[in-house]
């Protein structure tokens, strides 16, 4: 029984010998690699600092789109400018008569000075 | 439950199960985080009828850490009962002596036995997460157990209670 005892532990002095063994804590870093933005923040906080993932495809697609239409908008400004649009308008002849005007026989100028202008 | 209460109540017993497994620290944490990514990435996997949310996180652990065993270990089979020889008692303290003569063991054993005496679960969740039934569990638990008392032995009880002080 002596010789038994030496060979093998008994349960509790199993279970006091795999107590000793202890594993370190997880490292704090972990929880921000799970939950990364998960955690939960105001919606004034995410305007402020947050960000979003956009797959390439998307933000390519995107891009296109806008280089397109600013193309389209810088083609479109000089039309937009320089467009003048002449219109006919119909002068009554009838309002506007020449009759009567003679070309004058003498000219005679008057110089007025400012100081006699009361007069 | 929240990922976030998730992380929070399992996250250290996940840890600690696959370092004890693996002892690196760097495994176990890139496992850590694969089994919280999973629950992420594919939350209607996770059937609550079938098993607590302990249990399927473990569940993956544990695969995971198999995984990463067998290419490691490729040629080495998971029930593998060759006995490596006792380690002498006066080098290692009673930690380390455990530290290996667990990892001695078969990882079957290994981790029934971490599942039951480190991580607390019952032999039925132990069954649920290694995919095996109860009686599977308590054979390879009994046999973990008797390889240690054995592996163990040189420690004595002297030994054990100068390791624990």
């Amino acid at each position: 029984m002596q010789e038994h005892d030496e060979r093998q532990l008994t349960d509790a002095e199993l279970d006091a010998a795999l107590r000793t063994w202890g594993a370190p804590a997880a490292p704090a870093g972990l929880r921000g690699k799970v939950l990364g933005g998960r955690e939960r923040r105001s919606w004034w906080s995410w305007l402020a600092g947050g960000s979003i993932r956009v797959p390439v495809p998307v933000a390519v697609a995107v891009l296109l789109v806008v280089v397109a239409g600013l193309f389209a908008v810088a083609r479109l400004r000089p039309r937009l400018v320089t467009r003048v649009e002449y219109r006919e308008v119909a002068v009554p002849l009838s309002s506007i008569s020449f009759q009567g005007l003679q070309p004058v026989d003498e000219l005679r100028p008057r110089i007025i000075r400012r100081s006699h202008a009361h007069n | 439950m929240r990922l976030e209460e998730a992380f929070d109540q399992y996250h250290q017993g996940i840890f600690g199960f696959v370092w004890r497994l693996t002892r690196r620290a760097d495994v176990a944490e890139d496992i850590t985080q694969e089994c919280f990514l999973a629950l992420v990435k594919a939350p209607g996997r996770f059937d609550e009828s079938r098993a607590s949310l302990r249990t399927y996180l473990f569940a993956i652990a544990r695969n995971l850490t198999l995984k990463n065993y067998r290419d490691a270990h490729p040629e080495t089979p998971l029930e593998d009962e060759s006995f490596s020889s006792p380690p002498e008692a006066d080098r290692l303290d009673i930690s380390r002596a455990v530290e290996r003569a667990v990892g001695d063991l078969p990882p079957l054993q290994q981790e029934a036995l971490l599942l039951f005496e480190y991580e607390g679960l019952t032999l039925e969740e132990i069954a649920s997460v290694t995919g095996v039934d109860v009686g599977a569990v308590k054979s390879r638990l009994h046999r973990a157990r008797e390889r240690l008392k054995v592996s163990l032995a040189p420690y004595g009880k002297a030994g054990i209670h100068a390791g624990t002080r």
